[in-house]
């Protein structure tokens, strides 16, 4: 296993070779020079010529290329060209939100949609089962920045006047109202915290992490939802679930279970699947929550034409996707016996 | 060679030839109900363009610079007499259906044609799709305001019958600009995945075909680009490259086909494979066939069923992403919408007027719906497992 380990993570260095390599020549082929996004022709030619050598833009494509993959091969990431940082300072800033965020879908891709997989394939062909499809359909085909705005109206803006009318009329206790109206953008009440206690600083960032999690997992819950079902109700088709019913088992006790464990089996591949589709997802969803995530400096570095900022950016990502899927192999060989790596 | 009416399965009662006085009603008169709703739905279409659009029709057609032949609109009223051909056809054939030999019936062309007929999800979503397709055909017969004209009414109203989707901060009317979004946002969609297609066919069947370094390495290139979350190498992409105008069109259809024909690569890889292992190949080699003949005349055509598949649920997805960019601003430039750069124009707006932002959402979610549906379908029906 430890050998097979070793191997995945030797692997992954060709991968972000590849990687670095094609976004660094996307970056060359661009028209005009990298040094000539940042000057306006007013820029004296003085200050041309410092900022040039500061970045050592003056030295051939070939050379600032071997240059940046030595620098990478140590987790240099040099010097943001707009923000004047070290671009590892900020994405130590950015990293973490995102990741909160992504736990955060996870956590509502997987317990939704694998519940809502299996009601449907217990009741199959059941009204059930094909009112869920359709309604599953509708969230797999829903763009994640539509879902987003359609929350921020309806329960951040529309509907809390909503539930405030509810207060209003004796239906809901004020208590209830303060909890169901969530914030519509930001990671956290960036008046309010200051007279917070630790407490009330936890549910508020919690609020602030509920809308932006179903922004972005409930189109993968969906997806989730459609392969868990199909998933299962192969399973349920085969010969040992047919002997654990005809040994009187509870049908609970037979889908829950027997089936269960290995319905699940292809839910843990689509997990390593899922960590490029959380990145595009963050782009969205954190451009419009104001949420200070890898996406939103992603969508930045792109408008600013941030070079160095942007190679690392798909350095980490890159990193990120091979470590998922080397987890998902990994679960997959703990959960099942029958597969082994070596 | 006998001809056998196959008569349970061709029958025609009487009663499908309504189906001539109004396409859809034969059906709906002997209970296919989704065939009915569907034709019907197009009907509705049809007579509604007709009435909005042939009254005014001279200053519809001579829309184009200064009074001239604009060529949109010429398309529009071609294709409205192509619908309703198409419409008037199908219900004559529901009324007089063929008669199969046995050999045709048992062709895989007619299997699959039954086995499509009979899949009610597939048929909603190829319904859902011809109703898309017509609705920007016949588009400029039906917007009822030019899309991009500024004030055509008050600013910020709301649905009303002049302006039944509202208008935007401009004044423009979101109606028309939704129709005319929907044409570019399925035109970027179809030829961008005519491009997927293309590339992952080619690379898929080479690195099946021709094996060793070359397919080890067009995979290894496949699981670099898996490993990338697509929306961001486009927005980089695109970013970088910014062109302005039509040709920023054809640059996204061209990056988005460039960077997602991986999946298709991998089925056709996958085909190739195995079916280079089958007696017709070798047969097709034994007989002397150049590389090239068998490659494009005997195995890639085997192996496309799961690429028409593929396809039909890669527009959805494109489509996804598309709207995706323009949202972010980086996909189709201004003045020309798109329904995700309309969805980007609700955003400020959005808790006066809603209704900018909430329409072309719909729209992409019914359209990538449809694409859905019908992907499902083909794929149930071209599967010969499930027969």
């Amino acid at each position: 296993m430890t050998k097979y380990i070793f191997r995945k993570l030797l692997l992954a260095v060709p991968l972000l070779w590849g990687v670095i390599t094609l976004i660094f020549f996307l970056v060359e082929l661009t028209p005009g020079s990298v040094a000539d996004k940042f000057f306006t022709p007013e820029t004296p030619p003085e200050v041309r010529q410092m900022i040039v050598a500061k970045y050592g833009l003056d030295r051939p494509a070939i050379v600032r290329y071997a240059l940046m993959l030595k620098n990478l091969a140590f987790f240099d990431f040099g010097v943001s060209m707009a923000q004047e940082r070290p671009v590892f300072e900020i994405i130590r800033d950015a990293l973490p939100n995102t990741l909160v965020l992504s736990a955060v879908t996870m956590m509502i891709i997987f317990p939704t949609g694998i519940a809502v997989g299996t009601l449907q394939a217990v009741r199959h062909n059941k009204l059930s089962d094909t009112g869920a499809s359709i309604a599953s359909l509708f969230f797999y085909s829903m763009p994640s920045f539509w879902l987003a705005l359609m929350l921020q109206l309806f329960i951040a803006f529309g509907w809390s006047g909503f539930i405030e009318g509810l207060g209003a009329r004796g239906v809901l206790s004020d208590d209830t109202v303060g909890l169901l109206v969530l914030p519509s953008s930001g990671m956290f009440d960036a008046v309010g915290q200051f007279t917070m206690t630790t407490g009330e600083q936890i549910v508020d960032r919690l609020k602030h992490l509920i809308l932006p999690g179903f922004a972005m997992g409930l189109a993968s819950a969906a997806g989730t939802a459609r392969y868990m079902r199909s998933s299962l109700l192969e399973v349920v088709r085969q010969d040992y679930i047919r002997t654990a019913r005809a040994k009187g088992l509870l049908e609970r006790v037979v889908i829950l279970k027997h089936a269960m464990r290995n319905a699940l089996l292809p839910i843990i591949t689509l997990f390593g699947l899922q960590i490029p589709y959380l990145f595009s997802g963050a782009v969205l969803v954190e451009t419009i929550f104001a949420w200070p995530g890898m996406g939103r400096l992603i969508v930045n570095a792109i408008y600013t034409q941030d070079t160095p900022l942007i190679i690392a950016l798909f350095f980490v990502s890159t990193l990120l996707v091979v470590l998922g899927n080397l987890i998902a192999d990994v679960t997959y060989a703990i959960v099942d016996p029958r597969i082994k790596y070596d | 060679m006998t001809a056998i009416v196959q008569t349970s399965r061709f029958d025609a009662p009487p009663i499908t030839r309504a189906g001539l006085l109004l396409p859809g009603l034969g059906h709906l008169l002997v209970g296919e109900w989704i065939h009915g709703v569907g034709l019907l739905a197009l009907d509705v279409l049809l007579f509604g363009s007709a009435l909005a659009g042939f009254p005014r029709l001279g200053s519809v057609l001579f829309s184009g610079p200064s009074g001239s032949l604009a060529i949109h609109p010429v398309v529009a009223v071609v294709s409205w007499f192509g619908l309703a051909a198409a419409l008037w056809f199908v219900a004559w054939r529901r009324a007089n259906p063929r008669v199969l030999t046995d050999e045709e019936y048992n062709s895989n062309r007619q299997i699959f044609l039954r086995q499509m007929n009979r899949h009610r999800t597939g048929m909603i979503g190829l319904f859902g799709v011809s109703f898309l397709v017509s609705l920007t055909l016949l588009t400029p017969l039906i917007a009822p305001y030019d899309p991009i004209a500024i004030e055509v009414g008050p600013q910020l109203a709301a649905p009303s019958w002049q302006h039944p989707m509202g208008t935007d901060d401009y004044g423009r009317d979101v109606f028309s600009r939704l129709l005319y979004g929907g044409r570019i946002s399925l035109t970027i969609g179809f030829v961008a995945v005519t491009i997927t297609a293309t590339i992952g066919t080619t690379l898929g069947a080479l690195a099946g075909f021709a094996g060793g370094v070359v397919d080890r390495a067009l995979m290894w290139l496949t699981d670099l680009l898996l490993a990338l979350p697509q929306l961001v190498l486009l927005l980089t992409i695109v970013g970088l490259f910014r062109v302005q105008g039509a040709k920023g069109i054809f640059l996204i259809m061209f990056i988005i086909g460039a960077t997602s024909w991986m999946g298709v690569a991998r089925i056709v890889r996958s085909q190739v494979l195995s079916l280079r292992q089958q007696d017709f190949i070798q047969a097709a080699r034994a007989l002397g066939l150049s590389t090239q003949r068998i490659l494009f005349r005997h195995l890639i055509p085997n192996a496309m069923a799961p690429v028409i598949v593929f396809c039909s649920l890669a527009i959805g997805s494109t489509m996804l992403l598309e709207a995706g960019l323009s949202f972010l601003g980086l996909g189709v430039p201004p003045p020309t919408s798109t329904w995700g750069v309309m969805v980007n124009d609700g955003r400020d707006p959005l808790r006066h007027a809603p209704w900018i932002a909430t329409f072309p959402g719909l729209a992409i979610v019914l359209a990538v719906m449809s694409f859905n549906l019908l992907g499902d379908g083909l794929r149930d029906a071209l599967d010969p497992k499930l027969r």
